[in-house]
């Protein structure tokens, strides 16, 4: 045991500093980048930059009449639906690895290997929207392609070469699953999973670079012409808070695809067993939607936040001006993200007996986050006629109008996210029985802790939504988002510890779950594809008429801004040929381990 | 297969019903299209007319009612008149104007310059203006618009208007088409005429636009042909009520060619 | 424990957590050169 201790102690120690050689190749290639600054004088004398060109309508070719903003659009958000998918699940699939190995629970290696095998097929598929929407891009946007690619050359070309990577690290990931296990090969194979999660997320991290520099364009002078510095125009202002917002966003969108996934393979299963162990799945992927969907909102007001930061013409057009009616349709979506979730819990408490005992509190909790959601869908500016107004008295509701700003929205998010949790801490009750002769206080305190901190964030919201001026309304949002992770650690806190040794009311019924709870698991990834696709058309359309903002104007025909019904119904034909695509995904993973035995086909 | 199709209505009617909010649920706010350049004759406009053009400049190309509205985000601009000394001599200014029009010129390219209190960017105690120069980048105000812009801003501001109309407007603006001694080519649509003309600097005509001189969106119903086309080459033949005479150019005669006069009498008489 | 205990132990958690939570207001707001109340 203790040679074996060493042995294994020692091939971590080795394995750990393969990982760490790997991020310092990584952040050292960013380097590169910056190098072309350091010998700036010896480059620029090679390479002379230009200003951003101007353009005019004769300059975009056209051809066959497609649509060359659709057919862009399209592709662009296609390959996004995808990559999401797959840079999610090699994140959560490695998660559930890790869990598998210190757990020893084979349960949770073979559901790994199954999320990542229903993905395979995803992976060509985003390769070649991505090979798809470049074509469309230098085909219908040449002048723009090329400016942008004389900037970002060193990072387009080692995006390419990354793909070497990406591909030799998920084959050997997959297709190695059932040779690499045991012992040594065990931790190397988790090691490839990280590996993965590594390139996968440097990849997106590249490509983010360049779609936030045409938001917001560093490295480049009011003229458009490059320093020669691609770092600084990698590293511009909007850039990490979309890596940011779109790594917790993938993890939740993911956890949805494969929640559908799980959802529908229950529904057509024909024994209780595949019953069961797809509820399972689905409840995984449920949860790991939640964990990431919590924190989500907070990730995205922080882009939005930094959008204000950058430009604030560009943050007030995008929540004040002609955008701000698309954020109450993400309202609704969002809202119907919450209660689908919370609807799944609450369908999933009756695997348990124990639930009973928390049944009677799912009504309250459904009333807040419809009101909740109420709130957040209740729009500020409403368009009235002058009759209307007249009667109004100005174009807001004196009472109702401050729910239709910031304070209240935060306030309302907050509250939702705070039930949301609240729900999964019945649920993960329902089949315990707390065995600390405390328990009792226990639920005190954690009646406190929830209490305190709903109250103070309504009165931040109320206070700072009716009496106070903008900056401080802004700025009240950042107690309340720190209220709720305060309210969440430490209840989960004083759960770990209330339920310490505790007993299980008896085992779950794995399976016992009316069948509609699964379209909630539907309805929760075609919500999250069709916000996803919104919220790619806002990012792209708050640019409005500029490809580089400020830098370079769009003079093609279809610049315009387009109305939200029309932006919608794009949003819409995507998502369709989307879910689409991903129904062939699964099915293909499904054929891929179907046999049929023709009889008298073959020769004897 | 039962299951398959269910989930496949299901899909539908879910990213139905969000298409339909999105379409029917939602005012359909038509964007603005992306902004053309117009040529303005600066040398034919009186004061009132440079006024309402600085006035369809604040509201339009300079953006400045995303922020400057009641909303709160931005200093109201209508009480510069009282506003403007205390700022010159508050010791927290930090420009180098001397008095209303160079401070207001100011603002328009240093807002930071000086930043009323509680308006500046959160967390730096009201040092940095978050509103962004109006000289470069989406804005791009040229000096004469600029101009235009202080001068409504010291007319509606209480202020007397001492900017003068700009004579010299540089490059960039009224590139010759033709070598000098040819006829100009002949402008074909409506659209061409109202630009080069600035019909829109005092009159609403399709969209909402200046109103120094009547609104035009339903003169076709009003008034008969005639009517429109002397209004058009002898303006002060007859003043519309509650307008005053003088201010329209009576000069157009000189300048369009008889098929441009027939082209706008055209498109007037068909406003309803 | 009788309702007077658990509500007596609810009202000492409940105070300890609101001042707790007040004094984050105001250390965040502090940090962002705001005060928690707002004065013109």
């Amino acid at each position: 045991m203790g040679s074996g201790a060493l042995k294994t102690r020692s091939i971590r120690l080795f394995l750990g500093f393969l990982v760490v050689l790997l991020a310092i190749l990584v952040t050292g290639a960013a380097d590169q980048f910056s190098v072309h600054a350091q010998t700036g004088d010896a480059f620029a004398e090679t390479t002379t930059y230009g200003p951003a060109p101007k353009l005019t309508a004769a300059d975009y070719p056209s051809f066959a009449g497609v649509n060359a903003r659709i057919a862009v659009w399209i592709f662009a958000q296609l390959h996004l639906w995808f990559a999401a998918f797959v840079l999610s699940v090699p994140i959560f699939v490695f998660i559930i690895e890790a869990i598998g190995m210190r757990t020893r629970d084979k349960r949770f290696d073979d559901m790994a290997y199954e999320f990542i095998k229903i993905s395979i097929t995803a992976y060509s598929l985003t390769a070649i929207l991505g090979g798809l929407l470049l074509f469309s891009l230098i085909i219908f946007y040449p002048h723009l392609f090329t400016y942008l690619s004389t900037i970002f050359s060193g990072s387009m070309f080692y995006y390419a070469l990354l793909f070497f990577a990406e591909s030799a690290v998920l084959y050997l990931y997959y297709y190695g699953w059932h040779w690499l296990q045991g012992g040594l090969r065990k931790w190397v194979h988790l090691t490839l999973g990280l590996l993965l999660n590594a390139v996968g997320t440097t990849l997106m991290f590249l490509a983010n670079s360049w779609l936030t520099f045409m938001m917001s364009p560093a490295g480049v002078n009011a003229a458009g012409v490059f320093s020669g510095d691609e770092w600084a125009a990698i590293h511009n202002f909007l850039w990490n808070p979309i890596n940011i917002h779109r790594f917790v966003a993938n993890i939740a969108y993911g956890g949805s695809i494969v929640g559908a996934y799980a959802a529908f393979k229950f529904l057509t299963a024909t024994s209780a067993r595949e019953k069961a162990h797809y509820d399972w799945m689905g409840y995984n992927a449920n949860f790991i939607a939640i964990c990431a969907l919590l924190p989500l909102p907070f990730a995205g007001y922080y882009l939005a936040a930094e959008i204000y930061a950058y430009s604030q013409q560009m943050g007030i057009t995008l929540m004040g001006g002609i955008f701000a009616w698309l954020f109450i349709i993400q309202a609704v979506l969002i809202g119907t993200l919450f209660l689908s979730a919370n609807y799944y819990l609450w369908c999933g408490m009756g695997r348990s007996e124990g639930a009973k005992r928390y049944t009677k509190y799912i009504k309250y909790i459904a009333v807040v986050l419809v009101a909740a959601f109420l709130v957040w869908f209740t729009p500020h500016t409403l368009v009235l006629t002058n009759a209307e107004l007249k009667s109004l008295g100005g174009p807001h509701h004196s009472i109702l109008g401050p729910l239709g700003i910031m304070p209240a929205k935060n306030t309302a998010v907050n509250v939702m996210i705070i039930f949301t949790f609240l729900s999964f801490l019945y649920y993960r009750r329902s089949n315990k029985i707390a065995t600390v002769s405390w328990a009792q206080t226990g639920n005190i305190l954690q009646v406190a802790l929830f209490t305190a901190g709903i109250a103070n964030i309504l009165f931040l919201g109320i206070y700072h939504g009716y009496y106070t001026n903008t900056v401080y309304k802004v700025a009240a949002s950042i107690p309340q988002v720190v209220t709720t992770f305060m309210v969440i650690t430490g209840s989960l806190l004083i759960e770990s510890f209330i339920y310490r040794g505790s007993r299980d009311v008896g085992p779950l019924k794995w399976g016992h779950i009316p069948e509609r709870a699964q379209y909630a698991l539907f309805l929760l990834a075609v919500a999250f594809t069709w916000l996803m696709g919104l919220m790619g058309y806002i990012r792209s359309g708050i640019r409005q008429h500029w490809h580089v903002v400020d830098i370079m104007r769009d003079a093609s025909p279809d610049a315009f801004t387009p109305t939200l019904g029309y932006a919608a119904n794009v949003v819409s034909i995507a998502a369709i040929i989307f879910l689409a695509m991903v129904i062939f995904v699964f099915w293909i993973a499904q054929i891929g381990s179907t046999r049929t035995l023709p009889a008298g086909y073959w020769k004897e | 297969m039962r299951t398959f199709l269910s989930v496949v209505v299901f899909t539908l009617m879910t990213i139905g019903f969000f298409a339909g909010y999105s379409n029917y649920g939602i005012p359909q706010i038509e964007p603005a299209p992306p902004p053309t350049d117009e040529e303005i004759d600066l040398s034919s406009m009186n004061m009132e007319q440079f006024v309402a053009l600085g006035e369809r400049i604040f509201s339009g190309k300079g953006t400045c009612t995303l922020c400057h509205n009641n909303l709160g985000r931005a200093p109201m601009l209508d009480a510069i008149g009282t506003n403007t000394q205390a700022r010159l001599d508050d010791p927290r200014y930090a420009g180098g104007a001397t008095d209303a029009e160079s401070y207001l010129i100011e603002s328009l390219l240093e807002p930071s310059a000086y930043v009323v209190a509680g308006f500046g960017k959160a967390g730096t105690s009201d040092t940095e203006s978050p509103m962004p120069s109006t000289e470069g980048g989406s804005i791009a105000l040229s000096e004469p618009e600029m101009t235009a812009v202080v001068a409504y801003l010291q007319d509606n501001g209480g202020l007397e208007i001492t900017v003068e109309i700009p004579t010299d407007v540089g490059s960039g603006e009224a590139a010759e088409a033709t070598e000098p001694g040819e006829p100009r080519p002949a402008f074909d649509t409506f659209k061409d005429l109202s630009d080069e003309f600035a019909c829109e600097a005092c009159h609403t005509i399709t969209e909402e636009a200046g109103d120094v001189g009547p609104n035009l969106a339903g003169i076709g119903a009003a008034r008969d042909r005639d009517y429109l086309r002397r209004a058009l080459l002898d303006p002060n033949a007859e003043i519309a009520e509650g307008f005053e005479e003088g201010l329209m150019p009576d000069d157009l005669g000189k300048q369009l060619y008889a098929t441009e006069l027939e082209i706008m009498v055209d498109f007037l008489s068909q406003l309803k | 424990m009788s309702l007077k205990g658990k509500l007596s132990i609810f009202a000492v958690a409940l105070a300890i957590c609101c001042g707790g939570f007040l004094l984050l207001d105001i250390a965040l707001m502090n940090m962002q050169g705001l005060s928690l109340i707002f004065e013109k």
